[in-house]
């Protein structure tokens, strides 16, 4: 216990935790629909793995599919930012020993007007964010593999402004049976300055995550995830969330986040997939009273 | 700091920049020999005058071809300074041989020896020989050449300043353009004979190289500009016109010019030179009865351009070199004559006029002019002035123009050049004119002189320039032919301080015709002044009036200069045109008073105090009782003062309380007369003490609702000055584009130029800058769009403004939705919530404002 704690104390000295916001925070948000579906709680997640770049590339390993591919588009936040993501992601299982993944999210922020420090009109600006991640993972023995994902985020904020940073996951999961769990850290990365010259870290967090999975007479599943994160700013964020399938065919879904200080507030989360010759759809939306109302995210994807 | 104004000044100083302009030979001053290594002198060549019985052994060896001759003294020198040459300085005469030696101008001799020699060593063995009288060194040639174009003949026929011309049109209209039988030789570098102002009246032959010592001359510019000014061919279409250049239209010849050349000008940019006195002897054996003469002695040893010290003392004492002087003699006694003296048969004239140009030194000296046997030329600046650069004093016996002289040089071309070597032509123009009139068998040089200087404008150019009067060449045609005035019987005579003042009733000559002008002559010693005449003026000084008045009237005049508490005897003769003098008044005594010092009048009662604010202006007057013309100077109080002068000839004082810090300041006027006596007024005046703008209250923030809106801001309610002073504004505005504001008067005057809110700030300052500043905002807003939220990207602070003062509820969100600032506060337009980012990561934000019961929302970026 002593020694996790040296190494987290470790890590906030590596990515000091500036107060306030977090640098490219949508880099923590979980936009496909399979996971928002969960409340984000898809660490463990192994049905559905083509998201995987942007969150556990070491559950890939264990996944029952061999590949899983998705594209998605999230009207996010449409009460605040207003924000529409398209997120495309894809995972191969190879032999169940080795696991890649590749994710691409493009988020297109509503135009802005320009405005200078008299409030007088300058113009308009139209934001943009691009995050590009691709994970690796090994399952080393039977019931643990380990995985990283390493990718590049950035935003396009004004004329002349846009800022990135390399962010990384590094995660170990281990399954028994029907009992998942998972540690690791997530949005490693680099500090982003910002114009008047203050730093500001990825929203870093370590992160444990845990899943039960069970089938009932054949035709029924149930997947139950729990993900945890210590944020290095100094915040507590948890997702609980489950998916009932049956027959493999039709899922639905629910889930709820604590929030706290995180970057990503607290919600609660309703979804459902259909899935038939491989070919699958998923829908979430998003419970809460806060910016991420009505929150709504769809996604079509290819499963074998 | 001490200021001086040249106000009143009656003469100016030209501070010129003249240069001579005449051409300088060595004078003959064997008692003050060169220094050695002096490099204003020729070396290895003298000028000696010989005994006759010296003289006629040189004679005889040299036409044996031999320098030894039976002086042993003489071959002494030869051998000791290695004499190479011994020419006559006047060479064989031919015809006038006889007279040349009757002179004894033979015996004058140019000696060469060798160059190594130095000059002491020379003049040491040539004076120990017996039968060398006199040793001259012979100094080198300079050619100083200035020009300005200003103006065009003005010396003819001066239109700016009637009456400052040598008033020859006159002369041309009714007697004469001059007479081919009149021959000026022109002893000058030389005449380009083929000029096409000139040729016409150049001699066809029987010019002379005196330096090449050959017939052939070389053109040369100073020689041109001179023989233009005496004969260019007048009427010609071509160029400009020559004072006796004849009348090419209607056929009339002009005199002739004989070019003597004495200087030639090298490419090099040097001169050589050749003795001006054998070239003035020339003209008289050739023909010429006038010899006109711009050249001079120089002395400026260093060759620095200027006459100082050693040098000047010696210019001051030069006179007429000996050989020199006996050319002079030789032309004034036998040209136009025969060996016997006699005038020849077509001879225009018994005797001839050597005229010289004074010199440019600008010194009461000027060799060889100062010589009593020539007529020394001065000159005159275009408004009667005497020129800065003329030299001056009792020996210059008239006055030409000098100045601004436009005339010929080679090449077909004109210019204009300056200097007494432009007045003297002038000179020789005229004479040479009044012998192409009144010349012939009988006609004297001693009458050509009475008529040239007699009728000098004496009214036109005072005596107290000292360089004679203008000539006037009608006034010498028209001299002694016209009938003369009666005297003047009721002249007054008064004094102040040390003007004279003359008043008297004009007369006239029995046909009525008035008097010309008034001549008065003058003096301390009584005898003289009964003793002089208008012909004899010999120790007495005079002054001359031309009234242009008729006959009865009455006419003023007043003499100044003279010296204060002494006594004065003068006495009148009224003159006509022609010089005929009326019959002396009596010898009138006259005593001069003390000069009285200038009085300064300033036109201000009590004590003298002023606002830093405050500008004033006290009117200011200096009267010289004696009518003197003065100076005034002042020392100064502080920097708020300064001196203009009114157009009316008064002055005034003007007081800037602004310009200087507040206390107590005492200036000095001091007024000072032509005489050096002075007056001073101190004036103390006092800067009052400064009182800075008070602020009565803050200026409210000011909210506009559409474009094109103004609102007016009456400063009276903000601001006041105990002084009462009118402030200014200095306005400075965060954004131009949103708001303009103005002041005019003591109001801000404002307007909306776009949506937005400006920070204004405005300086109320006085004349001393002491000042209150105001902070006020000024919103144009769009009441459309109820939130604002600037600027967008923000950097460190947004600001949020509503429209209305209200309770606002402000959040931010992260694009996550972290919330990442609330608060509630009173927010209005001109006084926004201004929320501080700095710790905010870059990236896109959600505001939610709450407001008036309604959310408002809109995005934020920050970088």
């Amino acid at each position: 216990m002593k020694k996790i704690i040296y190494i987290a104390g470790a890590l906030m000295l590596l990515f000091p935790a500036l107060s306030g916001a977090q640098a490219l925070s949508y880099t923590a948000a979980e936009t496909d629909a399979a996971s928002l579906g969960t409340a984000g709680a898809n660490l463990t997640q192994t049905h559905s793995i083509a998201g995987a770049a942007f969150s556990n590339v070491a559950a890939v390993p264990f996944s029952d599919a061999k590949f899983d591919a998705a594209a998605g588009f999230t009207m996010w936040q449409p009460a605040a930012v207003k924000s529409n993501m398209i997120n495309v992601g894809a995972a191969y299982n190879m032999k169940n020993k080795l696991g890649v993944a590749f994710g691409f999210m493009y988020g297109m922020n509503p135009a802005y007007d320009v405005t200078d420090a008299s409030g007088a009109v300058k113009g308009q600006f139209k934001p943009s964010d691009i995050s590009v991640n691709a994970g690796f993972a090994y399952r080393f023995i039977e019931n643990l593999s380990v995985g990283a994902n390493i990718g590049y985020a950035t935003s396009s904020l004004a004329e002349g402004y846009s800022y990135g940073a390399l962010a990384a996951d590094v995660f170990a999961m281990a399954k028994f049976n029907s009992f998942k769990v998972t540690a690791g850290v997530a949005n490693i990365g680099t500090a982003v300055t910002s114009k008047s010259g203050a730093k500001f870290s990825l929203p870093t967090s370590a992160a444990i995550g845990a899943g039960y999975e069970a089938v009932f007479a054949e035709k029924h599943s149930i997947d139950v995830l729990l993900d945890a994160d210590y944020y290095f700013m100094g915040a507590f964020a948890a997702a609980a969330g489950a998916t009932y399938t049956f027959d493999d065919m039709v899922s639905v879904r629910a889930g709820y986040r604590y929030g706290g200080n995180s970057p990503l507030p607290s919600y609660a989360s309703v979804g459902a997939g259909v899935k038939f010759a491989g070919v699958k759809l998923d829908l979430a939306y998003i419970l809460a009273s806060g910016p991420m109302k009505n929150t709504l995210a769809v996604s079509v994807g290819y499963a074998f | 700091m001490k200021h001086c104004l040249a106000a009143l000044l009656t003469a100016a100083l030209l501070l010129s920049c003249a240069r001579e302009e005449i051409l300088t030979v060595v004078p003959d001053t064997p008692k003050d020999s060169p220094k050695e290594l002096d490099g204003n002198f020729v070396y290895g060549e003298a000028r000696v005058y010989l005994s006759e019985e010296l003289a006629a052994q040189v004679e005889e060896a040299t036409l044996n071809g031999s320098l030894v001759t039976k002086s042993s003294d003489m071959n002494l020198a030869l051998t000791e300074l290695g004499i190479t040459e011994m020419t006559r300085l006047f060479p064989h005469a031919g015809e006038y041989e006889e007279r040349t030696r009757r002179e004894g101008l033979h015996r004058w001799y140019v000696v060469k020896y060798s160059q190594g020699v130095p000059m002491t060593k020379a003049q040491t063995s040539l004076e120990e020989v017996e039968g060398i009288h006199i040793y001259e060194p012979v100094r080198k040639i300079k050619i100083n050449d200035f020009n300005d174009l200003t103006s065009d003949l003005w010396g003819l026929y001066n239109q700016s300043n009637p009456g400052f011309d040598i008033n020859v049109r006159p002369v041309w209209d009714n007697f004469t353009t001059g007479n081919p039988d009149v021959i000026v030789s022109v002893v000058d570098a030389g005449v380009d004979l083929n000029h096409e102002d000139l040729a016409d009246n150049c001699l066809s032959t029987g010019h002379y190289n005196f330096v090449n010592n050959n017939s052939y001359i070389v053109p040369c510019y100073h020689g041109t500009h001179v023989g233009g000014t005496i004969a260019a061919v007048n009427n010609n279409k071509k160029g400009i016109v020559g004072i006796a250049g004849g009348d090419k239209a209607k056929g009339q010849k002009g005199v002739k010019l004989m070019s003597c050349q004495i200087f030639v000008d090298n490419p090099d940019g040097t001169t050589d030179q050749a003795p001006g006195a054998t070239a003035i002897k020339y003209g008289a054996d050739n023909g010429a009865v006038i010899s006109q003469n711009s050249w001079g002695y120089s002395f400026d040893r260093n060759h620095d351009g200027e006459v100082t010290g050693d040098e000047m003392k010696e210019a001051l004492n030069a006179t007429i070199g000996a050989s020199d002087k006996a050319a002079v003699d030789y032309f004034v006694k036998y040209a136009g004559c025969d060996n016997k003296g006699n005038q020849l048969p077509g001879s225009p004239m018994k005797g001839g006029v050597v005229i010289f140009a004074a010199g440019n030194e600008g010194i009461p000296n000027g060799a060889p002019a100062e010589y009593d046997g020539v007529i020394a030329v001065g000159a005159v600046t275009p408004d009667g002035s005497r020129a800065s650069f003329s030299n001056y004093g009792p020996w210059v016996d008239i006055c030409a123009p000098g100045t601004s002289i436009l005339s010929t040089i080679p090449g077909n071309q004109y210019d204009y050049s300056q200097g007494t070597s432009m007045a003297c032509p002038h000179v020789s123009g005229v004479a040479a004119l009044i012998v192409s009139y009144f010349g012939g068998p009988g006609f004297t040089n001693e009458m050509l002189k009475s008529k040239l200087l007699e009728s000098s404008n004496k009214s036109a150019i005072s005596q107290t320039r000292q360089v004679g009067g203008l000539v006037d060449a009608y006034g010498a045609f028209v001299y002694g032919n016209d009938k003369a005035p009666s005297e003047v019987t009721d002249l007054e005579v008064s004094a102040t301080g040390n003007k004279v003042d003359l008043t008297w009733t004009m007369t006239g000559d029995e046909d009525g015709k008035p008097a010309y002008g008034l001549l008065v002559l003058y003096g301390k010693d009584k005898s003289k002044v009964e003793a002089a005449t208008p012909q004899d003026m010999q120790g007495v000084d005079y002054a001359a009036c031309a009234p242009d008045l008729p006959v009865g009237e009455k006419a003023q005049f007043s003499m100044t200069g003279l010296d204060f508490e002494d006594q004065y005897y003068l006495k009148a003769y009224a003159y006509s045109y022609g010089r005929s003098y009326s019959a002396s008044t009596k010898v009138f005594a006259v005593a001069t008073t003390e000069n009285h010092a200038p009085e300064i009048i300033l036109h201000h009662e009590g004590e003298i105090a002023l606002m830093s604010s405050e500008t004033l202006t006290i009117p200011f007057e200096i009267i010289d009782p004696d009518g003197h013309a003065f100076f005034l100077e002042y020392d100064q109080g502080s920097d708020a003062e300064s001196i203009m002068p009114n157009t009316d000839g008064t002055m005034r004082l003007i007081l800037k309380g602004s310009a200087a810090d507040v206390g107590t300041y005492t200036l000095k006027l001091t007024a000072i007369d032509e005489f050096g006596l002075s007056t001073t007024l101190p004036v103390t005046y006092k800067i009052k003490e400064n009182s800075a703008p008070v602020k009565i209250k803050e200026i409210e923030n000011v909210l506009l609702t559409a474009k094109g809106k103004e609102f007016i801001i009456d400063m009276a309610d903000y601001v006041t000055d105990p002084d009462g002073e009118q402030l200014k504004y200095d306005i400075t505005i965060s954004n131009q584009t949103i708001a303009h504001v103005t002041s005019k008067n003591n109001q801000l005057i404002g307007t909306a130029l776009g949506y937005g809110v400006v920070d204004v700030n405005v300086k109320a300052k006085d004349a001393r800058g002491e000042s209150v500043t105001f902070d006020f905002k000024v919103q144009v807003k769009d009441p459309s769009k109820p939130l604002s939220v600037y600027p967008n990207p923000v950097t460190d602070y947004v600001n949020v403004g509503t429209l209305d003062m209200a309770e606002t509820n402000i959040k931010i969100y992260s694009s996550t939705g972290q919330l990442v600032h609330e608060e509630t506060s009173q927010v209005s337009g001109v006084e926004p919530a201004r929320i501080d980012m700095r710790e905010c990561a870059p990236g896109n934000y959600s505001i939610q404002v709450t407001f008036g019961g309604k959310e408002y929302k809109q995005n934020i970026v920050k970088l």
